[in-house]
């Protein structure tokens, strides 16, 4: 135990070093980091401003009202986009890493070579989106008139992090692919796609999609499940309450994937 | 201007089409994914309230939009934006052939690619599945050159923002905005007959309408008048052509050559 402990205080100063490099190069383009960090708000904006306009046309969706929907939305994107900020650079490995022959670099340092990849990069330019969805979701939780108690605070809290270990489980396992493929971009940008059904409960999915949002791209428990039991909504009870423990459980077996790919990985020799 | 000296630009372009085919077969699973996506919250919005059409009218219409959105992509941004950053501009400056055209008749050969690979697919699904229905001769023929002026307002509009690429030396960010933009001004998100009134009169004063809802109403042969329709398309592809030059005059004197 005392040894697993220092281990971690280790990786926790090292990612702290890599954390300070990494905004010493950042800092060199700003314009970079501004022109990114607007275009992602954009791009938040573009999907509330589309919520907006289908409530013109209707009173609510399948029982979901707009500020409901909007909950869901700004806690959906909370959970992702943090992920986001820290956990986003596997999608890189294919092209930048295990093409480019940098990879091989990672595996001669004492260090897990996943971390060091987790490490490489921060995401930064998703934290205003970060921002934009917290408060979303705050602003949607005051006019629907939520009063937490203790229980639902702890929970949101746990779900929270538990969801954003889905997501990093859904890029990991996806990314991973990149061993045998040599590329990770494309498989990457499908999940992307795939993860815009998160804004919207998942009962209007057919059967088929709904089984796929909870095994295989999981986004479930990072946005519909937790969202829905913090709103009190009625279904799905059991799925619910085993939300905040899974996190774990997704992110271990895409780390055996990983690790499935890193054993059967030889370099490229460039 | 010769034809061939230009020609061999859009033929580097087809080939880079070519070279990343695996790009264009995830570029259909992406239209499935999105479709479907749309497919199963239309259902829903339409089984939630009464809507002006019914939802095999909307459904035909998102497909359609997807169609065009796929067919006419451009992705200039990016392009100057790489040869900013390594300063490998002085190249293409170099070049006997204007800029202007060097990138018009390169994203014309790379768009034809795409056009083929991820647009006809898309027709395809929606035909089978989503209610597209075929056109008439006709109206076939008039969708056929909306889309042709489209994709040209699409070039116009991605060499324009390109050009600010020449202040902020990033491409991708304003790519990005670019085309979220134009994805909920131009009918590919929401029907623009689903918009209130006073919201789409607002959308009407952009280029984005004639980018996708043109097309579509042609197809669907619910413009008033194709004549119209093709006079509004090709008043923007010339405003734009306008501010793209003025903004090159002003980048021209700005050209600074990264690390050379």
């Amino acid at each position: 135990m005392r040894e697993k402990i220092r281990g971690l205080k280790k990786y926790a100063r090292i990612y702290w070093l890599y954390f300070k490099q990494y905004w010493k190069s950042r800092l060199v383009y700003k314009t970079d980091f501004v022109l990114g960090a607007s275009a992602q708000l954009v791009s938040t904006l573009t999907s509330l401003a589309f919520l907006t306009l289908i409530f013109t046309q209707i009173e609510n969706l399948q029982g979901w009202t707009f500020n409901e929907m909007l909950f869901l939305a700004g806690f959906g994107g909370t959970v992702i986009f943090a992920q986001n900020v820290f956990f986003f650079n596997i999608i890189r490995l294919g092209e930048e890493y295990l093409i480019t022959g940098e990879f091989d670099r990672f595996l001669l340092r004492p260090l897990n070579p996943l971390f060091q990849i987790y490490a490489d990069s921060v995401h930064d330019n998703n934290v205003p989106k970060v921002i934009a969805n917290f408060t979303l979701m705050i602003y949607a939780a005051v006019q629907i008139g939520l009063t937490p108690d203790l229980l639902t605070i702890t929970y949101t809290a746990f779900s929270m992090i538990s969801g954003m270990l889905v997501a990093a489980s859904i890029y990991l396992l996806f990314s991973s692919t990149a061993f045998w493929t040599g590329t990770s971009r494309n498989a990457v940008w499908l999940i992307f796609r795939l993860s815009n059904f998160r804004k919207y409960p998942i009962e209007i999915f057919a059967l088929a999609i709904q089984g796929l949002l909870v095994t295989l791209i999981p986004i479930a428990f990072a946005s519909f499940f937790p969202a829905s039991y913090i709103l009190g909504k009625e279904g799905f009870e059991a799925w619910k309450l085993i939300t905040p423990f899974i996190g774990p459980v997704f992110f271990y077996i895409a780390y055996r994937f990983w690790k499935l790919g890193l054993n059967n990985y030889s370099s490229t020799g460039s | 201007m010769s034809w061939r000296k230009y020609l061999s630009f859009t033929r580097v372009g087809l080939r880079e089409g070519f070279q990343y085919r695996a790009n264009a077969l995830s570029g259909i699973g992406a239209t499935l994914i999105s479709l479907t996506l749309f497919y199963f919250i239309w259902r829903a919005i339409a089984a939630s309230g009464e809507l002006a059409q019914p939802f095999s009218t909307i459904i035909a219409y998102v497909a359609l939009a997807r169609v065009i959105e796929n067919a006419t992509s451009a992705d200039l941004e990016n392009w100057i934006g790489e040869r900013v950053r390594k300063g490998t501009i002085v190249n293409e400056l170099k070049k006997p052939a204007s800029l202007k055209f060097q990138m018009y008749f390169y994203q014309l050969g790379k768009s034809s690619f795409k056009m083929v690979v991820r647009g006809i697919p898309a027709l395809i699904i929606g035909i089978l599945f989503l209610n597209v229905g075929l056109p008439s001769i006709s109206g076939g023929l008039y969708f056929l050159i909306s889309i042709f002026l489209t994709l040209n307002l699409a070039i116009a509009l991605s060499y324009t923002t390109s050009m600010l690429v020449f202040w902020t030396k990033v491409g991708w960010s304003l790519r990005m905005t670019r085309t979220m933009v134009a994805g909920l001004f131009s009918g590919a998100m929401i029907p623009l007959y689903l918009v209130p009134d006073n919201v789409r009169a607002v959308f009407n004063l952009t280029p984005f309408p004639s980018m996708v809802d043109a097309p579509i109403s042609i197809y669907q042969g619910t413009a008033e008048s194709v004549l119209q329709v093709f006079g509004t398309q090709i008043i923007w592809i010339i405003i734009l052509a306008i501010s793209s030059e003025l903004l090159w005059r002003k980048a021209k004197k700005k050209i600074t050559v990264q690390g050379g």
